[in-house]
This record gives C-alpha cells, sequence and structure tokens, in this order.
C-alpha cells in the first residue's frame, strides 16, 4: 500500500508534469503549478523520472504511512511533521509504516509539494497522472484528495534514505521583497499595446489578486488600454501569458488555463520565474522586466545545469565518493526562513497595535512580546529552551483572533453586503465574524469564544500573513 | 503575408492575415501538418488556430532562430505544394425534435420547413477551423447562412453531450454537458471526448465534418455500441473539390 489520507488539506491533488500533446484538441495541460519545486521533490526522493508528487495549497494535508518509503517536501513552507516531530523542508526522509505526516498552513508561498520514491500508483489517462478536476479527469478519481482516500505507492524503496541527500538541501532564501520583481518576454506583435500602455505596465507594482486559482492569477492595478478595436481571433495558449482583459487588469495564465484565448497579450513570464510568479499569495506585490530571449534561454540552462550537479554530486555520493558539495544558488528559490527583519516586523506589527501582550511559537521560533514590562523575547528552537510558562491572561481578558492564512481578509460578505460583525456586538464562538479568501478559496473566520468585538486590527479586503492579529474581543463567560 | 513573433522564452508563433478565413486556416492547417512530418527537434506541440499556429518548444533542445529558419523554409517548400485531400469525417445526427428542442423556431426563423433546415445543415461539408473552448469542441467553419440565428437571450444552464447546435453563423456538437445558449437542433450518438478512449479526440483541426442524418432507432443502435467502444465514424478521403472518393 501507501498512504492514507487523515486530513484533506484545502486543495490537494495528484500532479505531474502534465498533460502535454492535448493544447490542440482543447484540453488543458494541468500539471505541477510550480515546476521547480515538482522536480525538486522528486530528485530528493530519489527519483530520476519525473513521478507524480501530491499538491498542495492553502493548507496542507496529512496521511498515514500504510507502507514504509522515502518521502521529501518541497515548495512553500507547510511545517512538516512526522509523528508531532518537526521535519525539514527539502529533505528526503525515511518513514516506517504507521507513521503519521502532517502538515500545516502554508506559509510565504502558496503551493507545496510531497514526492515519494518510486511514485505514485496512480493510472495515466491521456498520457498524464495529473488531476484536471474542470473535467475530472486522471489524478484520483478526477478531484481533489478527501479523508480516508489511499494511495498506493508504485515501487516504494525498501529502506534507508537517498543515498547521498542524509543532510538535504539547504536552499537559500533570498529576502521576499515588497515587491517582487518577474522577469518576462515582451510580445513583439504589433499594434496591440501603445507605448503609453507598454509605460503603465511596466511602471506599474501589481498587487496579485485572491480571485487567482490554477487556472490564471489574477492582478490589480492601472489599467492598460489596448489598441484593438475589435476582438482578436482566438489562439493557442503559452504558459506564463499576461492577458489583458477589456477592464485593462492583467491575468497570468497558469496551468489549468483555457487552450485557446482571445484576449491581447502584453507578455510571457520567463520559464524560470514562473515558479516565483506562482509561489506570490494574495496582495503580493509584483513589477514585470522585460528581459531578452538569450537571457531566459541562458537562465534556464543555468536552471538545468544546477539540476544536473545536484543529481550528479547525489550519485557520487552514492558511489562511496567524498564531498559531497552543495552547490547554492541565490537565483533558484525562494522561500523565507525566520530572519531578524521578518521578527522585526512582527514587533513593529504589536508595537502599533493596542495589544499588550503577543505570544507566538511555531516548530522553529517562540516570539513573546508584553509591552507592559518592556521585554521582547525571541528564542529559536533549536536552542534549548527552558519550559516557559504559558502566558497568563491579560486582566482585561481580552482575546485575540490572529490569521492562520495567507490571503486577503474580508470583514463583509461581498463589498456591498453589510459587515459580519461590528465593534460592540456581542457574538457566539461559532459565529463567522471574518472571511479570508486565497486561491478563490473563502475560508471563514469563526469567533473561537463568546464575547463582545472590540476592535478590528485590519481593514476589509488586506492582504494579510500568516500569525497577523486580526480581531480583538472582550470574553464573556456563558450565561 | 507570413510573420513568426516569440511567445515567451518557449514558444513562438506563425501569424498569417487577422481574419476568419477558409484559406488562409487551410495554411494554417498545412503548416501544422508539415511540422509534425518533419519532427522537428525539440518541438513538444504544436496548436493550430483560426489564423495562427503556436508552437512550444524545449528550449534546451532548440532555439527560436533555428526554429524560425526550419519553419520559414518549410512555408516557401509547401507553397509549391499545397495539400490537395482532404478527410472527412461522418458525424451521425438525429434531429428527431426529442433532441432537436428548436429546430422549429430555426425553421421559423428561416422561413422555411424543418426538412429543409436540416437538408441545408447536413447537406454540406464543414472545416474544422479549430479546437478549443472545452475539450473535442470543433470551431466550424461553412455553414449554409440562410440558417443562421442568434443565440439565446438566456442560455440553458445544461446542454447534454452530444447536442448539435446553430449560433449566429457558427455549428457545433457539445463534446461535453454544458451551459450555453446555442439553438440545438439534433444531437450524436457519437461520444465526441473520452478521456479513457485509445484515441481519446475523434477529429483534428484541418480535418472536414459531415453530418449524416439518422433515425431515433439509429440513434439507440450507435449509443449503445458508442458506450462499448464499438461504434467508428466513417471516415472518407477525397480530392479537395469533390473529386475521387476512396474510402480509408
Amino acid at each position: 500500500m501507501g498512504i492514507q489520507i487523515t486530513s484533506s488539506g484545502m486543495h490537494t491533488t495528484v500532479q505531474d508534469q502534465g498533460r502535454n500533446g492535448y493544447q490542440r484538441y482543447g484540453f488543458s495541460v494541468s500539471g505541477a503549478m510550480d515546476s521547480f519545486s515538482y522536480r525538486l521533490a522528486n530528485f530528493l526522493a530519489g527519483n530520476t523520472d519525473q513521478e507524480a508528487v501530491l499538491e498542495m495549497a492553502g493548507t496542507g494535508a496529512s496521511f498515514i504511512f500504510t507502507e514504509s518509503n522515502t518521502l521529501a517536501v518541497t515548495g512553500a513552507e507547510c511545517c512538516p511533521k512526522l509523528d508531532g516531530r518537526a521535519l525539514k523542508m527539502n529533505q528526503p526522509v525515511w518513514v516506517e509504516a504507521g507513521v503519521e505526516l502532517t502538515t500545516g498552513v502554508i506559509k510565504n508561498g502558496t503551493f507545496s509539494y510531497i514526492a515519494f520514491a518510486g511514485g505514485l500508483h496512480i493510472p495515466e489517462v491521456m498520457g498524464s497522472q495529473s488531476t484536471s478536476t474542470r473535467y475530472g479527469v486522471g489524478g484520483l478519481y478526477g478531484r481533489t484528495l478527501r479523508i480516508d482516500d489511499e494511495i498506493a505507492f508504485k515501487a516504494p524503496l525498501k529502506s534507508g534514505q537517498v543515498k547521498g541527500l542524509e543532510r538535504g538541501l539547504s536552499l537559500n532564501a533570498p529576502e521576499k521583497k515588497e515587491v517582487t520583481t518577474i522577469r518576462f518576454i515582451m510580445g513583439s506583435e504589433p499594434d496591440l499595446f501603445s507605448k503609453t500602455a507598454t509605460e503603465t505596465f511596466l511602471d506599474t507594482a501589481y498587487t496579485v489578486s485572491s480571485q487567482s486559482d490554477r487556472m490564471g492569477y489574477r492582478l490589480k492595478g492601472s489599467r492598460i488600454g489596448t489598441d484593438q478595436q475589435q476582438d482578436s481571433l482566438s489562439e493557442g495558449t503559452v504558459l506564463g501569458d499576461i492577458q489583458i482583459p477589456p477592464d485593462g487588469q492583467p491575468i497570468v495564465l497558469m496551468a489549468d488555463r483555457q487552450t485557446t484565448g482571445g484576449y491581447p497579450v502584453i507578455g510571457t513570464i520567463t520559464t524560470v520565474d514562473i515558479p516565483k510568479m506562482v509561489q506570490c499569495t494574495p496582495g503580493e506585490k509584483v513589477r514585470f522586466l522585460p528581459i531578452s530571449l538569450e537571457e531566459a534561454h541562458d537562465l534556464l540552462k543555468q536552471q538545468e545545469e544546477w539540476f544536473k550537479s545536484f543529481e550528479e554530486n547525489r550519485l557520487s555520493l552514492k558511489n562511496g565518493n567524498a564531498s559531497f558539495k552543495e552547490k547554492q544558488s541565490s537565483e533558484l528559490t525562494v522561500f523565507e526562513e525566520w530572519d531578524n527583519e521578518k521578527i522585526k516586523d512582527i514587533i513593529s506589527v504589536v508595537d502599533k497595535s493596542t495589544l499588550t501582550l503577543f505570544t507566538y511559537k511555531d516548530d522553529r521560533i517562540r516570539i513573546r512580546i508584553d509591552k507592559q514590562q518592556q521585554v521582547t523575547d525571541v528564542m529559536s528552537e533549536d536552542a534549548p529552551v527552558p519550559e516557559t510558562e504559558e502566558p497568563s491572561v491579560p486582566e482585561q481578558s481580552t482575546f485575540t483572533i490572529y490569521s492562520n492564512l495567507v490571503g486577503l481578509f474580508f470583514s463583509r460578505p461581498h463589498p456591498d453586503a453589510p459587515p459580519f460583525v461590528v465593534e460592540g456586538e456581542s457574538v457566539r464562538a461559532d459565529q463567522t465574524v471574518a472571511r479570508v479568501e486565497i486561491l478563490n478559496i473563502q475560508y471563514d473566520i469563526l469567533a473561537g469564544t463568546n464575547g463582545i468585538i472590540q476592535s478590528f486590527f485590519v481593514e476589509n479586503d488586506q492582504a494579510i500573513q500568516y500569525g497577523q492579529p486580526l480581531i480583538e474581543l472582550t470574553v464573556q463567560e456563558e450565561a | 503575408m507570413v510573420d513568426i513573433y516569440p511567445a515567451g522564452d518557449q514558444a513562438l508563433r506563425v501569424v498569417f492575415e487577422n481574419k476568419i478565413d477558409r484559406d488562409i486556416n487551410a495554411r494554417v492547417n498545412n503548416l501544422d501538418k508539415r511540422i509534425q512530418q518533419h519532427e522537428l527537434p525539440g518541438v513538444k506541440e504544436t496548436i493550430p488556430a483560426f489564423r495562427t499556429l503556436t508552437v512550444i518548444y524545449d528550449a534546451l533542445a532548440t532555439d527560436y532562430l533555428t526554429l524560425n529558419e526550419q519553419i520559414g523554409s518549410i512555408l516557401s517548400d509547401w507553397e509549391q505544394t499545397p495539400e490537395k485531400k482532404k478527410r472527412i469525417i461522418e458525424i451521425p445526427v438525429c434531429y428527431d425534435e426529442h433532441f432537436g428542442i428548436d429546430l422549429i423556431d430555426v425553421a421559423k426563423h428561416s422561413g422555411m420547413t424543418v426538412q429543409e433546415v436540416i437538408q441545408l445543415h447536413s447537406g454540406r461539408d464543414y472545416t474544422i477551423y479549430m479546437l478549443g473552448f472545452l475539450p473535442g469542441f470543433a470551431y466550424l467553419g461553412g455553414m449554409d447562412p440562410s440558417i443562421s440565428m442568434p443565440r439565446l437571450r438566456t442560455p440553458r444552464s445544461k446542454i447534454n453531450a452530444g447536442a448539435v447546435g446553430i449560433a449566429g453563423n457558427q455549428t457545433g456538437m457539445y463534446p461535453l454537458d454544458s451551459p450555453g445558449g446555442w439553438r440545438i437542433i439534433g444531437a450524436t450518438p457519437v461520444k465526441l471526448f473520452d478521456a479513457e478512449r485509445a484515441s481519446p479526440f475523434l477529429f483534428e483541426a484541418g480535418d472536414h465534418i459531415r453530418f449524416k442524418p439518422i433515425t431515433m432507432e439509429d440513434y439507440n443502435d450507435i449509443r449503445a455500441l458508442s458506450a462499448e467502444n464499438d461504434y467508428q465514424c466513417q471516415v472518407l478521403v477525397e480530392e479537395d473539390g469533390y473529386g475521387n472518393t476512396d474510402n480509408e
């Protein structure tokens, strides 16, 4: 056997390199959204072929191993744990049957991947194991995974680690900047866009909308005019095409895109930067930088070299040779670990808020900020930490709802509707007080306690990060 | 006039004159066939459309300039030896009012009898300009304009797979259940798309469609065979311009 799902996650599907060759018949390509992390996961799990993996979005899935095997988790941080013990990202690990792998909220990105040595026993449909949820084709019954689903391994390792990768891979994580630069190739078909329209496009930092999904990412920002008077005739779409529909707000076409489209295309994102775009969360800003075809091809070759040298290193170590040199490239990847800047950000958020006490804890870090005592503690979980007492309940008995998601915060169900709750309103624990949207999926936030809404820390339609305080309540005991 | 432009770093687009036109589209589909025959290294997939051919390539196996040159030479080569054969796929259609729920409206709109509409619709071959919108959905050219009729003002929430309809000057078949505003004049018992079949699709861009009227009885028989994958559409190869017919 293989794995049995114990928690489905928000949107977990089986994906591989995609269903190529059928776009000409009107069938979408699909496949892993972040092709870099997909490939990396397979490499780390010791697969030389491009085996199917699990792709997770928003919140991760959890499952029990019904057979021992090796796996690797890549992509956006999803806090994987084996029977409760934290597991590093980008590291192969041997898992005994009976152990449960859990993952949590996906942070600092949108998609995470889990590859298994030898791949998954999922039949190929039209040459691919990828799930197309729109047509109910491929993957497991053509749908997202559910609790109790079982997937068998195809050719699991009989024992032990992937040789040469015991230490895993520590990928450099360039800081996520306020604006992510995405390199693209300008469209060269004349008369589609005026000089002004092109300049506007290049000058604008566009915000990723929560109306984004596996078909396409919608961007919000300065409106781009198109010069076309009439609708253009449909033509074949290309992964990473930046379409400009009549409302002038760009749409980036992704893995599940329609096969043909009629909106004018202002340019196409370079192959190496598509994973970077894919991992942008709603509310994040991107700016487009045009580069030449030659540069784009060089970048692609560099990435290929990196994968090759990585594989050679692995093989040479497997054969007993010495010194495995981890090649690292700042160009490649993407994901942020906790760093001083981020901690400073949190301190400044808490400082400006009405909070008097803030605590945060995950597998790697524990933060406690107490404004009354003027003390800020930041401890790494790597260092031995004395067992500290839980934070004492503040006197006024307030309760703060923190975001357990990255996405867009909505205080009302839709723009014209009244808010879910207002300040001063009393609420029940199971009452919806706000909504967070990511990848076009809506997630209701419940009050979590009976109480009275004191204040909102964020505004309607604002991008929020994991762990960010959202709403403060005064706790009221049950009557 | 033909142009070639890059479309990102792993695709290019061959662009013909900007209109829906049978001859222009025939050039797109001929170029598509020739590129496939040449098996150009690094070409992964081609997507023919009304007046463009999108070529997806592997930039680690070829590059834009090489492909541009190769495609340029195929283009000039083929201008001297145009494609003469046409492949016709015969699609059985039951025009019974049980399926053709809008057939009477179409007849009224065009001032004809139902029989005349059926004759005009099934009495000619249609060119498949391209596939898109849904898996296996063919954009067909060549409908007699006298049976054209605008779409329904309010689309139906579900049109069954196999439905044959008219929208403006276009006719088409629904490969999957789908919402839609087309005027439905009949249905084919044939599965136009089946992911589990060895050939999931029945036709390609550049092929031709001929609708063959069948009775309700035929419809049920073919549908039963089709469910078992035991039905094959008749495929005819003719000289373009109705020359000699020979079954394939």
